[in-house]
């Protein structure tokens, strides 16, 4: 079948049904048969003319054939160069950006001549297969389409085999056969020139003609919507499809874009660096095979070249927190040069990276460390043509510190800042810029400082486009754009020790050396291996835990007396944030507990924590009485660089930053000082703190809950006038506001302000009941007697145990007194021992 | 496509075969490192020069002696290196006058051959 765009047949329809034949295996298996069969021949003639072997066999027959098969051989030889230059490389002269001009300026153009040969042949296998010369159906395009390598790698990122693809197509076709669309293909074509023009292709591929049916085909969407695949993805996977395509034409050898090392001779012009050599190595080597193209500091790699080219004060100081792509700059920048990219100033310079390492090993005194840093710095100025790259500066700027390698190397390195032979590129955190560099002011002027910040997610899936086939070596499995997605997000949700794209490399590393060979790794399969490492739940909620989410009041209860209002807004909370309905980097919940002593606050958190992280150590808790006066502040979020103790950091930001995935309880509350109260305006809006070396502690995954016992009184009073529990809390509120305890919009930031009601008789009767329970358990498990405490005797505990000042708090004592003391003295005596059977009734407890 | 093939072979397959031929020799140059070599045939070797500003005649005339090995050293490396470059040149520019011979007589050599092998077939 022949098909026209305009009324005109395709030019490159003959080359298409060559590069159909060159795909074909069967074919590529005689071809090169025939080429080796044809020089195998070439021996007829030899032993022919070869005057001691007579063999009847060798006559001119043979003589002929061989000669026609050699000659057969050389034209497959000479068509397979052709082929591959012309079929496989095929590019028509005329760019699809010229071709659109054309077409806005109202002429005619065929775009036949400007599709792929891979997608003229699925467009012919389309017609083919609909048995039609006018439009083609959405599925049959689908399933021709499908038959693509190209379109084989879409699919496979998207999760799904072709194979299995095409088997969901026909089954969903099958299903919903009314809702096939039809397409005019020349207006199909002309709808995907912009996407091949935007995706920088020189042909307009399957790929961009697959994007657009995602984009405009109503049935594409049904069967995406059914196998849940993001329509918006399918241009992402296709942009990330076409990377590597060109990452294996680059791979390639090149006329045009060579890669030249500089040969024997590129140290000639330079000098000796024989003290540098000792401490620093030439980063040269680790670009010749760089494999990376995309770059997240575009702008600022483009800042630093212009800084770095100027004829002084060219020493840059790339500020960032440790995984933002510091290093990967000044990698990119040494490729640069190294291809000569980099201009004329730079163009001859060679970057070397002074490990601080190597510096410091064996170095007994800081005067030592001095000395060979001065050596290493006179050897730079004197190669003149050394840029010096200085991992984590502030190493070298650690004077008032103690122990091996503390040293002030600030002085030594003032004079070579200036030196307009030498460049230094530097990097540093933000808490190494805060408290190291800084306060040396005459230093830190000496260079020009650069902010390298977090990229966005987007750019962290390209950086790990362009890591995956590493991996993917690595684990012998495919991993899927989803998986990429979950990895960006759930890295940025859950690791907090870097920062992304190094947190989310590390992270694909990890399941790629986990997974099984040969799946399809899936965002559920990064889910999981997050889920083991961290030991928290990430995923989705299924089985078990799905039914104790649902069920979570009760399983609260267990532990928990009475509070309903509570346990109700905590386990909301929970399924929220387990569901993925939360959304932001707000703590998963945040809770304001009000009421008396002993009534179940402190227990209720650690119910929850038990319930959600495990168990109730994951608990960090503060008691803000401790935090009264103004200066508490740097013991809570650590004290400002430069000042005694800026080091050791704060207790609030070093224990989330320790364990993030814990629920923080800060006791008492109303009596930390009003400006640690402002802190937590920020921290429950945002998610996050500033510690005072500049560094983010977010608590995204904490649950904070505050308790307060301000207004207990207000609460037993108002209880008296039977006022229901949504009132109650209101004019609690407007109680705490109008006495100035806590301003609204302080209240306003937490998910749920709780009041905690004191406990009714029968709740302290049923909390004896757990306790005296608990006890008797913990007695047959460690000492072996068995022993029945009566309800009557329980109900003499309870009794005896409530204070209604301090709730249920003096009920373990009374347990104590009562009945441990007892059971000790009838231990000691020896009328109990292990194997005994005691009722302890009402008459045995004392009054 | 015959016709389209031949006509491709001496027009942009020949234009490619010859920016293959000019990689090579680049390539070859820069692994000789030809460019330092010549840019850089006087200057001393590994930048291995001492100022003499301040110092005495006889001092001088010492350090002017040190610069001068420093820079005879370097030409005589330089110029051996690029003796060697020159010869290998040679060798690598008869090869690709050869594959260029081969190249244009490459579909000539394939009619020959099949005809050669019809008349043979005939003369039996």
């Amino acid at each position: 079948m022949t098909f026209y765009f305009n009324g005109q047949k395709s030019i490159n329809r003959r080359k298409a049904a060559v590069y159909d034949l060159g795909q074909s295996k069967l074919v590529k298996f005689f071809y090169v048969l025939l080429i080796v069969i044809g020089f195998l021949g070439l021996a007829v003639p030899v032993l022919y003319y070869l005057p001691l072997i007579s063999l009847s066999f060798f006559n001119l027959i043979t003589l002929g054939l061989s000669f026609i098969l050699f000659s057969i051989s050389l034209g497959l030889v000479s068509f397979s160069i052709f082929y591959r230059s012309v079929v496989v490389n095929h590019a028509p002269r005329t760019s699809l950006t010229k071709v659109q001009q054309l077409i806005s300026q109202g002429k005619t153009v065929n775009l036949a001549n400007f599709v792929s040969l891979p997608a003229l042949s699925a467009i012919e296998q389309a017609y083919s297969d609909g048995k039609t010369t006018a439009k083609i159906k959405s599925s049959d395009f689908l399933r021709a389409l499908l038959e693509n390598n190209r379109i084989g790698f879409i699919t496979m990122r998207m999760g799904i085999p072709p194979k299995d693809f095409l088997a969901n197509l026909d089954k969903f076709y099958q299903e919903n056969q009314a809702d096939d669309t039809e397409h005019e293909i020349a207006s199909m074509v002309g709808g995907a020139l912009p996407i091949a023009i935007a995706e920088g292709h020189q042909t307009i591929e399957v790929g961009d003609i697959f994007v657009l049916l995602s984009q405009l085909d109503t049935f594409f969407h049904k069967l995406a919507f059914n196998l849940d695949i993001k329509l918006e993805d399918i241009a992402n996977i296709v942009s990330w499809e076409t990377t590597v395509q060109q990452r294996q034409r680059e791979m390639k050898f090149n006329p045009d874009k060579l890669k030249l090392k500089g040969g024997i001779g590129k140290e000639w012009a330079s000098g000796y660096t024989r003290a540098l050599s000792r401490f620093a190595y030439d980063l040269t080597p680790a670009v010749i095979n760089f494999p990376h193209k995309y770059l997240t500091h575009q702008s600022e790699l483009d800042r630093m070249e212009k800084i770095l080219a100027k004829s002084s004060h060219h020493n840059v100081l790339l500020v960032g927190e440790p995984g933002v792509g510091k290093e990967t700059l000044v990698l990119f920048l040494t490729k640069k040069i190294k291809e000569g990219h980099s201009g004329k100033t730079l163009g001859r310079r060679k970057i070397m990276k002074l490990d601080i390492d190597y510096l410091l090993a064996g170095a007994k005194t800081s005067g030592e460390i001095i000395e060979r840093l001065t050596a290493a710095l006179q050897d730079a100025v004197q190669a003149g043509n050394i840029m010096l790259y200085i991992d984590n500066i502030n190493a070298l700027f650690t004077s008032g510190q103690e122990g091996v390698g503390a040293v002030d190397a600030s002085q030594v390195l003032i004079p070579y800042l200036e030196n307009p032979q030498l460049y230094i590129i530097a990097t540093t955190s933000q808490a190494g810029w805060h408290q190291s560099i800084e306060p040396r002011k005459i230093a830190a002027e000496k260079f020009e400082k650069i902010e390298v910040a977090e990229p966005a997610p987007e750019q962290v899936i390209k950086v790990l486009e362009e890591h995956v086939p590493l991996a993917e070596h690595k684990a012998k499995a495919l991993v899927s754009y989803k998986a990429l997605q979950a990895i960006v997000e759930l890295a940025d949700k859950y690791m907090y020790d870097k920062a992304s794209p190094e947190k989310a490399i590390n992270l694909l590393d990890g399941i790629a050396t986990q997974a099984p060979a040969g799946l399809i790794i899936s965002d559920k399969d990064v889910a999981a291996f997050l889920e083991q490492k961290l030991g928290i739940p990430v995923g989705e909620a299924a089985g078990q835990e799905k039914d104790k989410l649902l069920h979570l009041e009760e399983i609260l209860h267990r532990r928990v007396i009475g509070q309903n209002e509570a346990v109700t807004a905590v386990a909301n909370a929970l399924r929220r944030a387990r569901t993925g309905v939360k959304k932001g980097q707000k703590p998963i919940g945040s809770f304001l507990f009000l009421g008396p002593t002993g009534v179940g606050k402190t227990e209720t958190c650690k119910a929850l924590a038990e319930s959600y992280f495990g168990s109730e150590d994951r608990i960090i808790r503060f008691d803000m009485s401790e935090y009264q006066d103004i200066a508490s502040i740097h013991r809570f979020i650590g004290a400002p660089p430069g000042t005694a103790g800026a080091k050791a950091g704060g207790e609030l930001t070093n224990a989330v930053k320790d364990d993030p995935f814990s629920l923080i309880l800060f006791d008492e509350l109303e009596k930390a000082h009003p400006n640690i109260l402002n802190l937590f305006l920020q921290l429950l809006d945002e998610g996050w703190l500033t510690d005072s070396s500049g560094r983010k502690v977010r608590f995204s995954n904490s649950i904070i809950i505050a308790t307060s016992n301000a207004g207990a009184e207000f609460i037993r009073k108002s209880l008296k006038q039977n006022l229901d529990a949504e009132n109650l809390k209101q004019r609690l509120l407007d109680h705490l506001q109008s006495e100035g305890l806590f301003r609204p919009e302080f209240i306003n930031r937490f998910t749920e302000v709780v009041s905690f009601q004191p406990l009714s008789p029968t709740d302290v009767k049923t909390i004896t009941e757990l306790l005296v329970n608990k006890f008797v358990v913990q007695i047959m498990d460690e000492k072996g007697i068995d022993i029945e405490i009566t309800p009557a005797a329980i109900e003499k505990i309870a009794e005896l145990g409530y204070d209604p000042l301090l709730g249920a708090r003096p009920i373990k004592r009374t347990i104590q007194q009562k009945v441990e003391n007892w059971l000790a003295k009838k231990m000691l005596s020896g009328e109990v021992e292990r194997g005994s059977k005691l009722v302890i009734d009402q008459s045995d407890i004392e009054n | 496509m015959i016709i389209e093939y031949v006509t491709w072979w001496y027009s942009r397959g020949l234009l490619r075969f010859f920016k293959y031929c000019r990689a090579y020799i680049v390539i070859l140059a820069d692994a000789f490192s030809l460019k330092v070599a010549i840019s850089t045939f006087f200057a001393p070797w590994k930048k291995d020069s001492t100022p003499t500003q301040g110092q005495s005649l006889d001092v001088k005339f010492r350090i002017w002696g040190f610069n001068l090995i420093a820079r005879g050293f370097g030409m005589i490396i330089k110029f051996f290196t690029t003796i060697v470059f020159l010869l290998v040149f040679l060798i690598l520019v008869i090869l690709e006058i050869i594959a260029f011979i081969v190249w244009l007589a490459f579909p000539f050599l394939i009619v020959e051959m099949f005809l050669l092998g019809f008349f043979y077939l005939l003369g039996a």
